[in-house]
């Protein structure tokens, strides 16, 4: 779900560099409330249950106020980064592109304060770096500052827990490698189409049966033209299970691997050269 | 009464202003086509916004609809459909199709740039060792272009390489993504990669061409031309009013603050007067050269 947006996380990451995103870090106020521990996990409870699929605008946005109530360093900040997962899938699929930039930003600012806060949790660098695409997905502009701390967030995610949300952070570093790897400027540059074919790998090593890892290396492998490996990487999303907490996403993913097999198949039709130049 | 119901019928079934002239509610068009930057379509987005507002807030237009097409192929296509006013186009993509939408050149961008051919190290080190071999690169969408204008037999850089006879043996494989082509030739699959010389030298400072070695390089040429399709005006010299105030909009970019970051984009510094003389030896060249009158369209 969360790699999908990487196709556009990176559009506009041509060339230019003046732009400045403006307003990265509102200023939240985000009080370190008193409460007691049974209700502060209580909180908890509520907050994951509100993220629990069938995921709504609705349900998540509860899941994000009960956040941002629940800060607290009674239960070690760890409403924080549910906070920022909520703020991406929010920045992910709202409908409205105002209201998916206005909870990126929040994401983003929120993401640093729950690195800061719980720095040794991968979900607080992981989400904030989803929630620092989605940004970049929203603006359409390309921003050095912002590409590198993503990177930055998905690289110790993928330190710290590299198996958190089924390889979540190699799968969405592994992506944004691809993505970025026709961008030739230095300051936008995070890998080469191997490098990110290599990290997507690892997502599929880090959860097996997790369709999504399988779908995107077989676009990246279909990028790369190796279309027989990306066909067996395709055959392996059939094979998956249906993932408890993405089962609607799991079902999207089917259908665009029956769509990328449809299209292989095209390209490997017409695989012969295109006809040599004309002779004299 | 009568008089002036006449004059009112006058205007309504003879307007003064012809269908070119729109008034300033009407948004005029502009197709950019395989320019090489800023990328695909989708990373092209930021871009043509921060373009079409630059252009309306010039001309006091509407603001312009704009497209990009990196393949020429749906270009065409929406090219057949409808003739935009003003286009940005390769020089390639310009050659080959200026008499079908009746093309006229104004601008063209500066600065001038070479095109490179790399391959792995030590596999080609004879023009035969080209013959019959892949090659990939964005230019090779016009494979024409490529035999005729930057790698022709009689081209002085490329006459470097021994045995240098021309790029009719090559075998082309156009692509708009250049990491795909830099990656086939690591595997070994394709002979060479035809690249930009920016991105020549942007690749090799990202350490992306190791064991990669320039093979030739080309005359250097504008890296696009902007182009007036003159639909109406086919058969005359002139262009719209709508033409023109984009064209002067383009012509004065570099001119105008915070409107570098679009030109930076485009990987230019500025669009400049089409040079006296050059561009009708560029198309005599395309057409006519190794007696291909026909080719003519």
């Amino acid at each position: 779900m969360f790699c999908a947006a990487l196709v556009f996380l990176v559009a506009g990451c041509s060339s230019y560099e003046a732009m400045q995103v403006s307003g990265t870090e509102p200023k939240a106020q985000l009080n370190d409330v008193l409460l007691p521990a049974a209700v502060l996990e209580e909180r908890i409870g509520e907050i994951d249950q509100s993220y629990e699929e069938p995921r709504t605008v609705y349900r998540v946005s509860h899941s994000l106020g009960t956040s941002k109530d629940s800060v607290s360093s009674g239960n070690g900040y760890q409403s924080l980064w549910r906070g920022v997962r909520a703020c991406s899938w929010l920045a992910l699929n709202h409908q409205n592109p105002k209201e998916k930039k206005k909870y990126a930003l929040e994401g983003v600012y929120l993401g640093r304060e729950a690195r800061q806060k719980t720095s040794l949790q991968a979900a607080a660098y992981y989400y904030s770096a989803i929630c620092i695409g989605a940004l970049l997905d929203t603006v359409k502009e390309p921003n050095t500052k912002l590409l590198r701390e993503m990177k930055y967030c998905l690289e110790v995610a993928h330190e710290l827990d590299g198996s958190y949300d089924h390889g979540g952070p190699a799968r969405v570093l592994g992506t944004l490698i691809v993505e970025a790897s026709d961008y030739e400027f230095v300051g936008y540059s995070v890998g080469s189409l191997e490098e990110g074919i290599t990290t997507l790998e690892t997502a599929c090593g880090k959860d097996p049966v997790f369709g999504e890892n399988w779908l995107l290396l077989a676009k990246a492998l279909t990028q790369a033209e190796e279309y027989q490996r990306a066909l067996a990487a395709i055959d392996k999303i059939f094979t998956c299970e249906i993932p408890s907490d993405y089962s609607v996403e799991h079902k999207e993913w089917l259908i665009q691997a029956q769509n990328l097999k449809s299209g292989i198949s095209i390209k490997i039709d017409d695989s012969v050269p295109a006809t040599s130049f004309q002779p004299k | 009464m009568l008089q002036r119901r006449g004059i009112l019928l006058f205007f309504l079934f003879f307007s003064p202003f012809p269908e070119k002239c729109r008034g300033s509610d009407t948004a005029p068009s502009l197709a950019i086509i395989q320019p090489g930057r800023p990328g695909s379509p989708k990373a092209a987005e930021g871009f043509l916004a921060r373009l079409g507002e630059y252009l309306a807030s010039q001309t006091k237009l509407a603001r312009p609809s704009l497209s990009y097409q990196n393949k020429p192929e749906e270009a065409l296509a929406a090219l057949e459909k409808k003739n935009p006013d003003l286009g940005i186009v390769s020089l390639g993509f310009y050659l080959e199709h200026r008499k079908r939408f009746g093309f006229k050149a104004v601008l063209e961008a500066y600065p001038l740039r070479k095109y490179v051919l790399v391959a792995s190290e030590g596999k080609v080190k004879t023009a035969s060792d080209l013959d019959g071999k892949l090659v990939m690169g964005g230019p090779l969408y016009e494979p024409k272009f490529v035999r005729r204008i930057l790698f022709p037999e009689t081209e002085k850089t490329a006459a470097s390489l021994a045995g240098w006879k021309g790029a009719s043996a090559w075998v082309p494989k156009p692509t708009t993504r250049v990491s795909s082509a830099l990656y086939q030739l690591g595997k070994n699959r394709i002979r060479a990669v035809l690249l930009y010389d920016s991105q020549y030298e942007s690749m090799k400072n990202l350490g992306r061409l190791k064991k990669v070695e320039k093979v030739i390089e080309s005359s250097y040429y504008p890296p696009a031309v902007i182009v007036a399709f003159r639909g109406a005006f086919k058969s005359a010299a002139t262009v719209s009013e709508e033409q023109r105030l984009l064209i002067t909009a383009l012509e004065k970019i570099s001119t105008v603050k915070d409107a570098g970051g679009i030109l930076q984009q485009m990987g230019c510094k500025e669009f400049r007067g089409i040079r006296s003389g050059w561009l009708s030896e560029v198309e005599k060249k395309y057409h006519f050269e190794r007696g291909e009158k026909s080719e003519e369209k």
